[in-house]
């Protein structure tokens, strides 16, 4: 062999062997709901660090929260969809959708709760009897829990559906509702200089607690192509949440900055998500989550226990 | 009739809106918070355009809207080219076409999402299929309308297909395009913002959307009127344009 | 013009091989069910939607919101474009302005529309409202302005006071501007407020099309914007024989 010959197959090595510890694998995200606490366990992993050690590199695309977050992920345009309503996953699993659900989001509905005006005669729950409470959408997880907290208060409430929290705020400010709801931390810095009282939060469900309401998801496709990129990537959104707990002035400066809120006030919307409701795993209450979306009619029957084991996917 | 008259009547009427708009803001009368008076919001467009953060949405949005509008103008002339000269594929196609010019197309989203993905495509696509509607319509229509004597001396001359095209029928179709192209801009712009409300990373709509979310109404009327700006400034060119291809037939 | 029947039948010919293409390739897995639905699926969740989900009350509603937005719209539209029309100073002021805003995204308002009157009929009739009310001022004023001046003369030499003008001269000759217009503004209400049906999940058609997709009822979402196509082609289809009825020409 040359000595041209041999430089040029050394250059060749090196750049081989620079490349494999440079290149990092990119995986596609498609994240609901850019505001809220849990959806910020990706953007602050990444902030921190954490994915690139695993050798990832993250592509965030944001939607307004509905069924195209999924859609996104079915139609492979993404690799992963977080931040799902776990009866949707449910029913596009069975409608044949090729879903693994991955891991938990959001255990519990304890980032929902119920505000009135500074001069409502409500206190609690129990004083809204014939009362106006609002939720967003038929279906959604502020109409369920909205429903079990006044049955837990033993009232009766007129239940409205008034869609997005800030047309909803405008309707309480306005008179036509009486309760209004709403996600950390809308509202918190209005809760916090008096103009609004909480009358309700969704953790007062505690049962709900256990419950994985959001859960992420990947396709069968991608375990099966890209095994490790996926075995990378939950241990680094685990990595991630461990690393939003532990340093909570960073992470709360960053949602604090994303949200337009001060530091205090994100620090006192993160006290609504203990870490437990964020850890990944496992999947909590699925047989709960399943009879809900069987009373819904979004599930046929309930899913066989071969079936569950198809679409809960365990990754360490 | 003077210019100076009607620029009186509209330097007046603006500064009564204006003033109406800052005393409303200011009591929080009727609308409350969501209508901030007009210094506020004119002070958080001035915030915006002095960011940098505004510009990266702002030529996201350009782009695809850019893209959407040759996406949908160049398959739209073609069509509405073959349309208007065929009468018997012309005459079927019709109703679908006029049936689903009208139809939303935000509703398509998803199987735009299914074609190109969700990123920058998706917004160009919907752009796309908003603006080759009114533009092929337009371009049918300006094709009928071409005095027959026209194609003749054409066919007279024995001009081959392209020849045509150029010296009769785009001279011909000059007006008609140009209004079709321009109602083709607007329903362009809307279909870009909209897609991005729904599903994007960056983007003036994307923006909107999130100062939405966030309750920050002063931010989201700035980038509004922003978009506006531009949308009247964009409808103010093709306008030129109008006006001078009226000035050619 | 070739006879009627045939363009029709090609047209419904060609529907028909594209379907079978479709259903084709869903069948055999070529395009993913859950974002592409078969024609076969489609057509039987029209029916499902009737009878389980329903999309017959849906379309009464959007309807009757269409049908407000359009009345409000020629009721404060008609009066509006004849003041422009009797004042020229204003009628040139504004003129420029009405056009842009015409070609706006006004759509994207939606959420302070939203926010002021609540998620009611009011908002989403609102929103057809605007575009309506804008139309209909536009070509009112255009076509009150282009009846010929020998007419107004004529009615001044018969000393007709302002009403007698209006009923006898100015409107009869102004009608096809004046349809025109409204006609617009109906095909422009009704795609507004079915778009913000879909974007905000509330009220009739759009939002059984966006109920469909948020359940992953593929073939009823598909089902649902087939239907809204259907609709859409039916209403202008009676909007144009109402204008042909009014004015033979």
């Amino acid at each position: 062999m040359t000595v041209g010959k041999m430089l040029l197959f050394a250059s060749i090595l090196a750049a081989a062997a620079a490349g494999s510890a440079i290149a990092e694998e990119k995986i596609k995200v498609a994240i609901g709901q850019r505001q809220v606490w849990d959806s910020q366990v990706i953007p602050l992993g990444v902030e921190a660090g954490i994915f690139k050690k695993h050798g990832l590199e993250i592509d965030i695309t944001w939607t307004a929260g509905g069924a195209e977050t999924l859609q996104a992920a079915l139609t492979g345009s993404v690799d992963y969809a977080l931040t799902n309503g776990v009866e949707g996953v449910l029913a596009a699993y069975a409608k044949g959708a090729p879903v693994r659900i991955i891991g938990s989001e959001m255990r519990g509905a304890g980032d929902i709760y119920w505000y009135v005006k500074a001069d409502s005669p409500i206190k609690t729950l129990k004083d809204a009897e014939g009362k106006t409470m609002s939720f967003s959408r038929p279906g959604s997880s502020s109409n369920l829990t909205a429903q079990q907290l006044a049955a837990k208060a033993g009232v009766t409430v007129k239940l409205v559906s008034t869609g997005g929290m800030p047309v909803t705020r405008t309707q309480l400010v306005s008179g036509q509702i009486d309760i209004a709801w709403a996600a950390v931390p809308f509202a918190l810095d209005a809760i916090k200089k008096g103009e609004f009282r909480i009358v309700a939060r969704g953790s007062d469900l505690a049962n709900l607690n256990d419950v994985s309401i959001r859960v992420n998801v990947t396709t069968a496709a991608f375990l099966k192509d890209r095994a490790k990129a996926a075995q990378a990537f939950s241990r680094a959104y685990k990595e991630s949440v461990d690393w939003m707990y532990a340093n909570l002035d960073k992470s709360a400066e960053y949602w604090a900055k994303l949200t337009k809120i001060t530091p205090e006030l994100a620090k006192d919307g993160i006290a609504f998500y203990p870490k437990e409701r964020l850890v990944p795993w496992p999947i909590s209450g699925l047989d709960h989550s399943i009879a809900e979306a069987v009373k819904a009619k979004r599930l046929e029957k309930p899913l066989t226990p071969e079936q569950i084991k198809e679409l809960v996917v365990e990754i360490k | 009739m003077t210019r100076w008259g009607t620029h009186k009547i509209r330097l007046l009427t603006l500064a009564g809106l204006f003033a109406l708009w800052e005393a409303l803001g200011r009591t929080g009368l009727i609308f409350g918070e969501a209508l901030p008076p007009i210094s506020a919001i004119a002070a958080a467009a001035f915030n915006e355009l002095a960011g940098l953060a505004f510009y990266h949405h702002l030529a996201v949005t350009l782009g695809e809207v850019a893209g959407g509008f040759v996406f949908g103008v160049i398959p739209g002339v073609a069509c509405g080219l073959v349309l208007g000269a065929r009468r018997v594929l012309g005459a079927a196609a019709d109703p679908y076409i006029a049936a689903l010019a009208t139809t939303p197309k935000i509703v398509f989203l998803p199987v735009v999402m299914l074609a190109v993905g969700i990123g920058p495509g998706s917004k160009v696509a919907l752009g796309a299929i908003s603006a080759f509607f009114p533009v092929v319509i337009a371009t049918v229509a300006g094709m009928r309308a071409i005095p027959a004597v026209f194609v003749r001396v054409g066919r007279a001359f024995n001009l081959g297909r392209g020849q045509m095209v150029r010296m009769v029928y785009l001279p011909a179709l000059a007006l008609p395009l140009v209004t079709g192209l321009r109602l083709g801009l607007g329903v362009c712009i809307i279909g870009v913002l909209l897609g991005e409300i729904k599903l994007a990373k960056a983007g003036l709509g994307f923006l909107a959307n999130d100062y939405y979310a966030q309750y920050n109404f002063a931010e989201l009327y700035a980038i509004v009127a922003i978009i506006f700006a531009l949308a009247a400034f964009a409808n103010a060119a093709m306008s030129r344009l109008v006006r001078r291809a009226e000035a050619h037939r | 013009m070739p006879g009627r029947l045939a363009p029709a039948l090609w047209g419904l010919a060609a529907l028909f091989v594209l379907a079978a293409a479709l259903e084709a390739l869903v069948r055999w897995g070529a395009l993913p069910k859950l974002v592409v639905a078969a024609p076969s699926d489609t057509v039987a969740a029209i029916w499902r939607l009737a009878a389980e989900e329903g999309l017959l009350r849906a379309l009464g509603a959007t309807l009757l919101t269409a049908l407000g937005a359009v009345a409000a719209a020629v009721i404060a539209g008609l009066p509006a474009g004849y003041w422009l029309y009797k004042h020229p100073r204003f009628g040139l002021a504004y003129r420029n302005w009405l056009g842009a805003l015409f070609a706006a995204p006004l759509v994207l308002v939606y959420p302070v529309v939203l926010v002021l009157f609540g998620r009611t009929y009011v908002s989403t009739g609102f929103m057809g409202f605007i575009v309506g009310f804008i139309a209909v001022v536009l070509y009112t004023r255009e076509g009150l302005a282009a009846v010929p001046a020998t007419l107004v003369r004529v009615g001044r030499a018969f000393n007709l006071t302002p009403e007698q003008e209006f009923w006898k001269i100015l409107l009869p000759a102004g009608t096809p501007m004046i349809f025109t217009g409204i006609r617009l503004g109906t095909i422009y209400a009704l795609v507004n407020i079915i778009g913000v049906e879909f974007l905000i999940n509330f009220g009739g058609l759009g939002f059984v099309v966006s109920e469909a997709y948020d359940k992953f009822d593929i073939p009823g979402m598909y089902g649902a914007i087939v239907f809204v196509i259907l609709v859409s082609g039916g209403m202008l289809w009676v909007l144009k024989r109402m204008q042909l009825w009014l004015r033979p020409a």
